[in-house]
């Protein structure tokens, strides 16, 4: 930008001013703030352990997300093997009490053995009558199926 | 400064490297003192407020890439400086009223009773524009650099600038009109 120019008299007081004196900084002022400025770059270099802690923080959230997903995993295939050995056999009554299907467990998997015992204690709701059985079978889909 | 100069003392400075550290001291220390004394009326806040800036220029080297004036960033952290000495000390930046003669060990190329006449005028000026007269003039900041420094516009800066030379020119006139100011004339 162009300012407009002063006129010689606002030059001349521009002049003064820029005349006034000023006082010098200490004679070792310039020494002082070289090494202040020196001695201040050692925080950056520390940068590095910060870098350190966000990996270590990373690697952290990383070991927790592979256990959780392995757990969730393991849990997935544990409940096949389950549903597995709680196949109902032939001639199963889905309103009888499951008393069979646990033996089919393994006792010396605790797991299995705690799966077990509540299998065994496990009490059936009454029957609801076959209206309720034919609302949640597929009898009723069949039967409304056009040929 | 040239571009490339300026580039290099960039680099330097990212870097890290002391004589990158030198050549900004060497460039940058003389104007930010006058400036800061002018602001804060103390050798000791002065050198504080100068010593702050370029520390603060080494913490944050890595990110003075996206400085698009080194000047006027120095300045307008002398500013931020001065504003925080000036709060811990409970003293107003650029305080009215005499000036402190005894931090005064450099002699002008004016008379003392000029000198004196002067700062009574400056002091009567309204802050914002004793800020801009003292980029400009004690900085040495074009227009640009100081409406960069006060987050104004180059022409508001220019304006203000001419304002404040009048105003003081009008407050020197009605003082030289005293009694014992009759034996210096100013323009």
């Amino acid at each position: 930008m162009n300012p407009e120019p002063l006129p010689p008299s606002l030059r001349d007081l521009e002049e003064r001013l820029a005349g006034r004196p000023c006082p010098e900084p200490a004679a070792d002022f310039r020494a002082r703030v070289l090494a202040a400025m020196t001695n201040s770059r050692t925080p950056s270099i520390s940068r590095p352990a910060g870098r350190r802690w966000r990996l270590v923080w990373q690697a952290a959230a990383a070991v927790v997300l592979a256990l959780n997903l392995g757990m969730s995993a393991a849990n997935g295939m544990r409940f096949q093997r389950l549903t597995s050995h709680a196949a109902a056999p032939a001639g199963f009554e889905p309103w009888a009490p499951r008393t069979a299907a646990a033996d089919a467990f393994d006792p010396n998997d605790p797991f299995e053995a705690l799966a077990a015992s509540a299998l065994a204690s496990f009490t059936p709701a009454p029957d609801a009558g076959a209206l309720c059985r034919n609302f949640f079978s597929d009898l009723e889909e069949r039967r409304w199926a056009l040929p | 400064m040239h571009e490339q100069a300026e580039d290099r003392l960039r680099a330097g400075l990212a870097e890290g490297r002391e004589d990158a550290f030198a050549a900004l001291y060497d460039r940058f220390g003389r104007p930010l003192h006058r400036v800061a004394w002018s602001l804060l009326r103390s050798r000791q806040d002065a050198e504080d407020a100068v010593q702050e800036v370029f520390l603060g220029l080494v913490r944050s080297r890595a990110a003075i890439g996206k400085v698009e004036s080194l000047r006027a960033y120095l300045f307008a952290a002398l500013r931020h400086a001065a504003a925080r000495l000036a709060a811990r000390a409970k003293t107003p930046v650029l305080p009215a009223g005499d000036p402190p003669a005894r931090d005064l060990n450099a002699q002008g190329e004016i008379d003392p009773e000029t000198f004196q006449l002067l700062e009574r005028g400056l002091a009567a000026l309204p802050g914002e524009q004793r800020e801009v007269l003292s980029l400009k003039i004690d900085g040495g900041l074009t227009f640009a650099e100081v409406a960069a420094v006060l987050g104004i516009r180059p022409n508001t800066a220019a304006s203000r600038y001419r304002y404040a030379l009048e105003k003081l020119r009008a407050i020197l006139e009605a003082g030289c009109h005293e009694p014992r100011t009759t034996s210096t004339k100013l323009a």
